[in-house]
């Protein structure tokens, strides 16, 4: 199975660097790897906001777009909404993720 | 008895007892290790134990129905069904118990509002309610702590989404506290038959709400949900507003005020965890995780098999009932180093899944935990000295979800 690497960083500059299979959702490979901030209680059903991650600007058009529930879950999102917000669990790693660097809003804290 | 049920059941699983909670996480300990899923005579469930194994089923809504998930552990009573019926109660399967597609309607629409953001919004008004509370147990030496805050406090944070101000908060209480016995307890017939009236009562209420808020709508939930709806059925019908507000007006402040009573009993054990959180408060979110996870006020919540499956070697037939025991998932060995310590500032304590996990997640459960940091911030400021009274006989619901003490003497030390 093919993979690449991803990093999060949080709000205090910390950063986690981890090599994640293709399939698999940023939001499991976040809590395979105990990334801080992603606590991911909804298991992947859109429904708590609580994997809320920001893309890196030119990886952003590189993902499908947001479903609805995805949208109206990340205004009610604990860290205001920024243009780039995803819920991590909607997003899977592929070879176009390759190297993505993702901020955790609510890590760190 | 089945044969599989046969197959399946372990000795040590006569030891188990569901309503009862003292003992508990020593029974479960042992069942992790010997038999981590079992079946219990007693109330016809499939029990499972362990938190890998839970999770897999609360991730699986289709194989997993959520359809009895408030359902009488002991069917009604005959007598009990035909008043319930002919007085017109009857809530609609909502997001805590409807399945897949129905549920992601509901949840949707429930979420919009239900939802961190709003929580935040009360913050300021809850900490004034805990405030106004502490300053009526000050002078006094001892006070009943769940009588004196952690009983009404939830209730009245409920009234504050419903945008009410002048209900009686203990009402509202009794008639959960109703609901919970004749639903997760262990009633006699007699009982329960008697229970029925103010069980028609509470859902009534939900229902006067429904019906004030047509007329006169406000900034709340209830006309919330009436406005997304806007005379639309398939968006939501009036008896599923209802339902929809019997749910939260029961499940918003019962495991609350448990949760509340849990977490202080075990900082009150562990008194160099409390010294902690009164030299650094800025532990104690940390605190509430490990609280919910060491002592959670939801110990179990069922599920139905849609299919035959296998879990953990143990096949289980199609439509049997499982007792899914949230308790033991926070205390197992394979997740939580050293479970039965409990450590205020446990890194991975948020690994708990003590208001579930998957798409039923508790809708409340960021509202709790607002409730819950408030309630010990402001109990650690006010009463840094506080202890247990000595000798007290702690006393729980006989019930097979929720644990949380009736009555918890505490000496002030101011």
């Amino acid at each position: 199975m093919s993979s690449g690497t991803v990093t999060w960083t949080c709000a205090n500059g910390e950063t986690v660097t981890a090599e994640v299979e293709h399939g698999m959702t940023l939001m499991e490979a976040a809590v395979r790897n105990d990334v801080p901030g992603i606590i991911a209680e909804c298991g992947g059903a859109a429904s708590c906001a609580t994997c809320h991650v920001i893309m890196d600007d030119e990886r952003a058009d590189k993902v499908p777009p947001r479903s609805d529930i995805e949208d109206d879950m990340l205004d009610f999102a604990e860290s205001e909404r920024q243009p780039n917000s995803r819920l991590s669990c909607q997003l899977v790693m592929s070879r176009d993720l390759n190297g993505v660097r993702l901020i955790v809003p609510q890590g760190c804290r | 008895m089945s044969a599989q049920a046969k197959a399946a059941s372990c000795p040590m699983a006569r030891d188990h007892k569901p309503f009862e909670h003292p003992g508990t996480y020593r029974f479960f300990s042992r069942a992790r290790r010997e038999c981590p899923v079992f079946f219990n005579e007693e109330i016809g469930y499939w029990v499972v134990t362990r938190h890998e194994d839970i999770l897999e089923i609360l991730r699986d809504p289709a194989t997993f129905s959520a359809d009895i998930a408030l359902q009488p552990v002991n069917p009604y009573p005959d007598e009990l069904v035909r008043f319930l019926k002919d007085s017109g109660f009857g809530p609609e399967k909502v997001h805590p118990d409807c399945d897949p597609p129905k549920h992601a309607r509901i949840r949707g629409i429930a979420a919009r509002y239900l939802n961190i953001r709003t929580y935040l919004t009360l913050e300021e008004d809850m900490r004034e309610m805990v405030r106004g509370y502490i300053a009526d147990m000050k002078g006094k030496g001892v006070v009943d702590l769940v009588d004196s805050l952690t009983y009404e406090f939830p209730a009245r944070v409920i009234f504050l989404l419903f945008g009410e101000s002048g209900l009686d908060p203990r009402q509202l209480k009794a008639w959960g506290t109703n609901r919970l016995a004749l639903v997760w307890g262990r009633l006699s017939e007699a009982e329960r038959i008697a229970a029925g009236e103010e069980l028609l009562a509470f859902w009534n209420f939900a229902g006067g709400i429904v019906e004030d808020r047509l007329e006169n709508p406000g900034d709340d939930y209830p006309s919330y949900l009436l406005e997304q709806r806007n005379g639309d059925d398939s968006v939501l019908s009036l008896r599923e507003i209802q339902s929809m507000l019997f749910a939260l007006l029961f499940a918003g402040h019962e495991t609350t005020t448990n949760a509340a009573g849990n977490i202080v009993i075990e900082l009150m054990r562990n008194r160099e965890q409390w010294d902690k959180l009164v030299a650094d408060p800025s532990l104690i979110p940390q605190a509430v995780e490990e609280g919910l996870r060491f002592a959670s006020s939801v110990v179990a919540w069922r599920r139905r098999t849609t299919r035959p499956v296998e879990i953990r070697g143990t096949q289980i037939p199609e439509n049997a009932p499982l007792l899914i025991c949230l308790a033991s998932a926070n205390h197992d060995e394979a997740v939580f180093e050293d479970p039965e310590t409990f450590d205020a500032e446990r890194k991975n304590a948020r690994s708990h899944i003590a208001f579930g996990y998957g798409e039923h997640f508790c809708i409340g459960g960021p509202l709790a935990r607002i409730e819950l940091k408030i309630v010990l911030e402001e109990l650690t400021a006010a009463f840094p000295e506080m202890r247990l009274v000595d000798e007290q006989e702690l006393e729980w619901n006989e019930s097979l979800s929720f644990r949380g003490p009736h009555q918890l003497l505490v000496e002030l030390g101011n």
